[in-house]
């Protein structure tokens, strides 16, 4: 019986989150690569902000996003001593590329991203603040392929 | 840029920082614009100014489209009856998208608000065509020009002109809707008055302590002549609106506004030696009751 999976709530941390899994399509060089690999990334973060487990998202995330060490610094800090984060979950409502190559072999994949507002519960269980809701954001990933798998090098915001 | 969000009231010391929602900085050195010429994703160039990455779209509240409307939803119905013409007017619940994403969904935004027009689709169509001339035709001030030394300073010596304008709000009607509009001061240009300008820029310049005085700055200005100058500055604002407490739009043009001509005048200066002082000599050059050379 696979175990029932809970989101977190004022009561308690999120439990049997699903880890996402990397579909085969996403190993491949081709549009709904590219497209399904965006995809599984947000579905990393959305994973590490329920379970503060970051492991899987390092490993995909270079060191340059600057948005992404924002992000992690915040989920380390709320996933510890105690504390845990409740909503984050992110959605990816339009995953979208021209799949077009440029010199540096880069792909750029636009992506409409929703997240759930995240409240921050302190150790007691009483929650020390929650953000407002914010409109869904386009992002822009810059993506290479090499050696059979898909390469995240940057995030950066669509501004208009 | 690093924006820091203040912790909410009540927040504790133990607290770590909040702020930790995914949100790649829009106020980032090149956020990525859609080029159509290019057909790709360009940085957006330094300096460029940033237009609202999303857009909106009102919709009935409770509306389920076709004529259809949610009964349970209704028993929440925001009520808009007596709206500033007097007329009733329509909820309104108020959708996002980001604009950069040609396939996105609309997702809810804000709301419900109140519009009140009979087409509350078709008045905010209207409203977005009149917005910038009624944002070129608001009270905005340009800022106070002020001149240090003034009002006279001297000829070749740097004069420190600044600025101080600020944002502006308004609470203006248009067609019936209560229309509230935030000015921000983005650009300035400096006329000095003997024929150079300087602008638009981004600086409105700063103060200089008195002892810094003839320092130069990046407004100030060396006049060449003697004379009488007006000095105008001229601010460009750029502007948001919001119908009926919605969400803030922008308005897609920037508005100039002129601050009123600030008088300065220009003088020289002489430096004469002399070996006496006026004890000794008191009809000599600058003694009290001597007539000036010219």
């Amino acid at each position: 019986m696979t175990a029932v999976y809970k989101p977190a709530d004022a009561t308690g941390r999120a439990q049997n989150v699903p880890v996402p899994v990397l579909p085969e399509v996403a190993k491949t060089e081709t549009k709904e690569g590219a497209v399904a690999f965006a995809t599984y990334w947000f579905q990393v973060l959305s994973y590490s902000y329920e379970t503060g487990e970051l492991s899987l998202l390092e490993i995909m995330t270079p060191p340059s996003c600057e948005p992404c060490l924002k992000s992690t610094q915040a989920i380390r800090a709320w996933h510890s001593e105690g504390r845990w984060l409740v909503g984050g979950q992110i959605k990816t409502p339009a995953v979208e590329t021209t799949f077009a190559k440029d010199e540096a072999g880069m792909y750029k994949v636009a992506v409409q991203v929703h997240q759930v507002p995240l409240s921050y519960v302190r150790a007691d269980g009483t929650i020390a603040h929650t953000d407002a809701q914010a409109a869904d954001q386009g992002n822009l990933l810059i993506v290479s392929y090499g050696a059979h798998s898909w390469v995240l090098h940057d995030v950066g915001s669509i501004v208009g | 840029m690093t924006l820091f969000v203040s912790p909410a009231q009540g927040a504790d010391s133990q607290d770590p920082e909040f702020g930790g929602a995914w949100k790649p900085d829009t106020l980032q050195v090149g956020g990525w614009i859609w080029d159509g010429v290019a057909n790709d994703f360009v940085r957006q160039a330094p300096g460029a100014t940033n237009l609202d990455p999303n857009l909106y779209n009102p919709e009935l509240q409770c509306h389920l489209g076709g004529g259809e409307f949610d009964s349970v939803c209704l028993g929440d119905f925001l009520d808009c009856r007596n709206g500033p013409d007097g007329k009733d007017g329509y909820p309104v619940v108020w959708y996002s998208k980001p604009r950069g994403v040609p396939s996105a969904v609309w997702a809810r935004h804000s709301g419900p608000t109140c519009l009140y027009d009979e087409k509350p689709v078709d008045v905010l169509a209207r409203i977005a065509a009149q917005i910038q001339q009624q944002f070129e035709s608001l009270p905005i001030n340009a800022g106070a020009v002020v001149a240090q030394p003034s009002p006279n300073t001297l000829r070749g010596a740097e004069t420190n002109f600044y600025a101080d304008a600020s944002e502006q709000q308004f609470d203006v009607t248009m067609l019936g809707q209560k229309v509230h509009v935030v000015a921000t001061p983005v650009q300035y240009t400096w006329n000095y008055g003997d024929g150079t300008v300087f602008g638009p820029q981004p600086s409105m310049g700063g103060p200089l302590p008195q002892d810094r005085w003839g320092e130069k700055t990046r407004t100030s200005h060396a006049y060449a002549d003697t004379g009488d100058f007006q000095v105008v500055l001229t601010s460009s604002f750029q502007g948001t609106y919001s119908v009926n407490n919605g969400p803030p739009l922008p308005i897609p043009g920037q508005g100039q506004f002129s601050a009123p001509p600030a008088p300065i005048s220009v003088w020289r200066s002489i430096t004469r030696n002399y070996a006496d002082d006026c004890n000794q000599n008191p009809q000599g050059q600058g003694c009290p009751g001597v007539a000036s050379p010219r």
